[in-house]
């Protein structure tokens, strides 16, 4: 921290950060008044950049029109892939961090490499895959393939968590007659909640965000909201200007709630996953 | 290991480990040799014939395939360009905000949000923005003087539109990383540096900066690898066009795959990419360790 004594140092600092924070939000300001504007104020020109609200549009393309159900989709997938993972990756995690194995850290990074490689590498063999096995536009596919992503930064997450943990606590259970899984769900677990709350927040909004496969691997019943916005604007996105806007505030929705009420979860649980990796 | 039949499957710890290692080789090591295997057949997924192995030949292909060639420099550019500006954005905002003052939590806030968001909202945003018709940006350069620029719509500048909508949704990642580096440094460092009389622009340039040099240059290459697949951003707001002006690698392998259902050939280009991040990696990392200070 470098302290500042001058003024014109000070002044300098403050308009900085004051056009940092306008440039971070005015486009998300921009995004709420489009959606919030009737069709007519959309083509003014000039831009208004004060109107009175409206959520007419919200009405029509959510309810009316029934995109709602691209959120159910995305929610559904989103929550079971967190789900799947934390389950598997938390096993993991308790073994790295709770037992002697051989092998243990050659292991723990094989796994990690899971993650270095870039989604797009298996794309093409996981949709013939996910073809063969009759799964396409299903919300299963997606689920099994986000969990996939995210197993690996579980592992990093929980297993900086469950070493916090120490083990005398899992050995003296371990002797007064408790089962390893005992431990793991009784002791371990309990302990580690904010653990779990980190890597479940983050692997929910990865899950949330993922486009690529849900292109790919959905056409109408399993849906996401990404997929919805991105076809969107393909389709009619010169026509509809308020209904896309309407669309990405939906989609944007969950995160700014994270951010707002669990930014300390989102934030521990990312620094964690960065750095370690 | 046990020699009695099922016994290594008693062992607890194989049972807590044994559904992560099968779920990772199924869904992620398989695909991946599934891939290579691909990448030597010629496969075309609408013509009947099925699949005909040919060796190398799609890669001899991509040696003189010269829209390949255009989208791995895009993706280069892309990915040299975007995680320039957003270093050096984030860690100039880093400094500034490394200070108490009051507001600070929300102005932190503020600052990490986009960076959770989804990339095809934030496309679909920055699409907004860059509408001459409806959007404020053309209006808002008028006022100044500015030419009125179809940003997405001419090929000089739709690549530029989609760093500036990455630039605003990723310059946090680093901003993020570079902040606790910041945070990290002993208050004793500087303090030590105040009493010799050392001016602000010293205490920055010759003592903050060299301690977390390895903090930026390993947040600047999560970024980079990130950036050198950029596809959501792309398919949004330019689709690749206009013509091919910002046809990424992703965006191409993307095509060739779903659109023309050339198997083969798409997955031939996926391995030439793998291989190039991956010696991109190793160079860097390389680097990387030469530079790193400890404290």
């Amino acid at each position: 921290m470098v302290a500042t004594k001058s003024p014109l140092k000070t002044c300098v600092i403050v308009i900085v950060i004051a056009a940092a924070v306008v440039w971070t939000l005015s486009p998300l300001y921009y995004l709420f008044l489009t959606s919030v504007k009737s069709a007519s104020e959309i083509m003014a020109s000039p831009p208004h950049f004060l109107v009175w609200p409206s959520f007419e549009t919200y009405e029509r393309i959510l309810i009316k029109e029934q995109f709602y159900q691209f959120f159910v989709n995305s929610f559904v997938i989103s929550a079971g892939a967190t789900l799947l993972a934390l389950t598997i990756g938390g096993m993991g995690a308790f073994a790295f961090s709770h037992r002697t194995f051989r092998g243990k850290e050659t292991l723990f990074l094989i796994s990690l490499i899971g993650r270095m490689f870039p989604p797009i590498t298996t794309l093409i063999p996981i949709y013939i895959m996910v073809k063969y096995a009759g799964l396409l536009d299903t919300h299963l596919a997606l689920i099994l393939i986000y969990a996939s992503f995210q197993v690996p930064l579980v592992l990093l997450i929980l297993r900086d968590f469950f070493s916090q943990i120490p083990r005398e606590i899992s050995e003296c259970a371990a002797i007064d007659g408790c089962t390893p899984w005992g431990v793991f769900t009784r002791i371990v677990l309990p302990l580690a909640k904010n653990g779990i709350m980190a890597a479940g927040i983050l692997c929910f909004v990865e899950a949330w965000n993922e486009f690529i496969f849900a292109l790919v691997l959905t056409s109408f019943k399993a849906k996401t909201a990404p997929v919805v916005l991105a076809t969107y604007v393909e389709n009619e996105g010169t026509l509809q200007w308020g209904a896309l806007a309407a669309l990405g505030v939906w989609t944007v929705m969950p995160t700014l709630l994270f951010m707002l009420f669990l930014k300390k979860f989102l934030i521990r649980g990312l620094t964690v996953g960065a750095l370690k990796a | 290991m046990r020699n009695r039949s099922g016994g290594i499957l008693r062992n607890p710890t194989v049972m807590f480990l044994l559904p992560m290692v099968a779920y990772l080789i199924l869904w992620r090591a398989l695909p991946l040799l599934y891939t290579v295997y691909l990448s030597l057949n010629d496969w075309n997924l609408i013509k009947p014939g099925g699949m005909r192995f040919i060796g190398l030949e799609n890669y001899v292909h991509l040696v003189w395939d010269a829209r390949f060639h255009q989208s791995l420099w895009i993706s280069f550019f892309f990915m040299v360009a975007a995680t320039a500006i957003q270093t050096v954005l984030a860690v100039g905002l880093a400094l500034a905000t490394d200070r108490s003052f009051r507001g600070k939590s929300f102005v932190q806030g503020s600052l990490l949000l986009p960076m959770f968001l989804t990339p095809v909202a934030v496309g679909s945003i920055w699409y907004i923005l860059f509408q001459p018709s409806i959007g404020p940006i053309t209006y808002l350069s008028g006022l100044v003087g500015l030419p009125k620029i179809n940003w997405l719509g001419s090929a000089g500048t739709a690549l530029w539109g989609v760093i500036i909508a990455d630039t605003w949704q990723w310059t946090p990642f680093i901003y993020l990383l570079v902040l606790s580096a910041l945070q990290g440094i002993p208050e004793t460092v500087i303090e030590a540096a105040q009493i010799d009389q050392a001016s602000d622009f010293v205490i920055v340039w010759k003592i903050m900066l060299p301690l977390i040099k390895g903090t930026i240059l390993v947040a600047a290459l999560l970024r980079a690898m990130e950036a050198f697949r950029v596809f959501p951003k792309i398919y949004v707001m330019t689709g690749g066009g206009p013509g091919r002006a910002t046809e990424a690698s992703s965006i191409l392998i993307y095509k060739t795959a779903f659109r023309f259902f050339e198997i083969g050939y798409a997955s031939a280009m996926t391995i030439i990419m793998l291989v190039l991040l991956v010696a991109a990696y190793g160079f860097y990392l390389k680097v990387v360790r030469k530079l790193t200070v400890e404290y």
